[in-house]
């Protein structure tokens, strides 16, 4: 469970580090998107781009893969699938098993696509603060009507302020259950409700404490914003956003 | 009047925060897992339906809506850890996505149904095959495996465990809706 603290920030003084928080957050949503009907030569380039990205970020390569390692097991599972269910040339057979090339380069490409858009996530949250992350998405959802960014922006905040305690405490209700010998008990409903009941009680215990905090404090929705402005090398990494946009587009179409 | 406008905003906070607390648990929900038979049951969707059955429609799909939020946005919420809007295309997405209308039609469903225990479990019951409507066609496209496939790899081996949350939840409800509910009113 400890193994959540890996997807964090960590602080730095690369270019990811200092560009704006709005453009990495378009350039993740751009690259997910191109990446969807990319071709091998844009994943090329685009994995060529994420390499030399967390080399300057100071995030190795060793790092990246051990963070990545439950998720290679689901790229193994999409390649094999991929791989046995695409119909052509046979390759290998097996009785009823057999494996083409179509659906080896495809099962390939559609991983390759996956890690991609996978490992670009993983730089924007390795390089930029949540406050930030959150920032910029109260700016880009503030055009939107019927949405309050201000609450979005602070349920996202919270979400994240959450996720460690609730680990912690259902880790503490589970050990007090198995202290009281619940694992002599066979029925799951009742392992399900005994786990549930107590742990979620605590929590909304808790998290009205957190109402009442923040209602001591006076909390209302204006708060200060962090200060978005673009420097020159934002700017110059929102033209090579957009070429690299162009240029796929065009890399995909041929 | 005034006092009006403070318990309306003291509500609205608490009930932010609760939205928050859910999605939160949605997103812990696939680490927390029993084990029990070959597929143990992972909780993701358990606190999906529970959101739906105590924080009702609109709090409901606020929770979801900001768990996938915030995974779009790249912040470490999905099952293992892995984020980002990757995750929707890949092969688990349709199940994400399938979470949004499930939440709306079983908090719908339930408060049309006066929130007792059998219009509850009814509920709960369309929420999940929602999740599995959008789901499997999904792994189906992705993956490119036939729909039979999709099938036993997709649903068959946790309709099981969906059962046994479904009847998990009805207890589960039945304690926590006092606190929620009485503290919203």
């Amino acid at each position: 469970m400890g193994e959540l603290s890996a997807f964090s920030f960590l602080p730095g003084q690369s270019r990811l580090h200092w560009l704006d928080a709005r453009i990495k957050l378009l350039g993740l949503l751009l690259i997910s998107l191109l990446s969807l009907g990319a071709g091998g030569v844009s994943l090329a380039v685009l994995s060529v781009i994420m390499i030399v990205l967390a080399a300057d970020s100071g995030l190795s390569l060793i790092r990246l893969a051990a963070e990545l390692r439950y998720f290679f097991f689901l790229l193994l599972l999409v390649f094999i699938a991929r791989s046995l269910s695409t119909p052509g040339e046979t390759v290998w057979q097996w009785r009823l098993i057999h494996i083409s090339v179509e659906g080896l380069v495809s099962g390939l490409l559609v991983c390759w696509r996956l890690l991609i858009v996978i490992v670009a996530g993983l730089l924007l949250v390795h390089t930029t603060r949540i406050s930030r992350i959150t920032g910029a998405v109260r700016w880009y959802l503030r055009p939107i009507p019927f949405v309050n960014e201000t609450r979005v922006a602070l349920m996202m905040g919270l979400v994240v302020r959450f996720i460690p305690g609730l680990l912690l405490r259902a880790k503490e209700t589970a050990d007090a259950q198995r202290a009281r010998g619940v694992e002599n008990r066979k029925n799951p409903i009742y392992r399900l409700r005994v786990l549930v009941i107590p742990w979620l009680k605590n929590i909304f215990l808790e998290a009205d404490e957190l109402v009442q905090a923040m209602q001591a404090r006076g909390y209302t929705g204006r708060r200060t914003e962090p200060a978005f402005s673009l420097q020159r090398g934002d700017w110059v990494a929102l033209t090579i956003l957009f070429c690299l946009m162009v240029g796929l587009i065009y890399l995909n179409s041929i | 009047m005034t006092e009006n406008v403070i318990t309306d905003h003291s509500t609205q906070l608490r009930m932010t925060v609760y939205a928050s607390l859910f999605a939160a648990l949605v997103a812990v929900g696939a680490f927390i897992s029993i084990p029990i038979g070959p597929v143990p049951i992972v909780l993701q969707n358990f606190f999906v339906l529970l959101a739906a059955l105590l924080l009702g429609p609109r709090w409901g799909v606020a929770a979801v809506g900001v768990y996938l939020l915030a995974g779009i946005c790249g912040l470490p919420v999905f099952a293992g850890g892995t984020a980002g809007i990757g995750r929707f295309m890949g092969p688990t997405g349709g199940y994400l996505l399938g979470y949004l209308p499930a939440v709306f039609v079983t908090a719908w469903l339930s408060q049309k149904g006066g929130r007792r225990v059998w219009t509850d479990i009814t509920a709960m019951i369309c929420g999940s095959l929602i999740v599995y409507g959008c789901g499997v066609p999904w792994l189906k496209i992705v993956t490119g495996m036939p729909l039979a496939k999709a099938i036993t790899v997709g649903m068959l081996p946790f309709l099981i465990g969906d059962a046994l949350k479904i009847a998990a939840a009805v207890p589960v409800v039945k304690a926590l809706r006092p606190i929620v509910q009485g503290r919203k009113q």
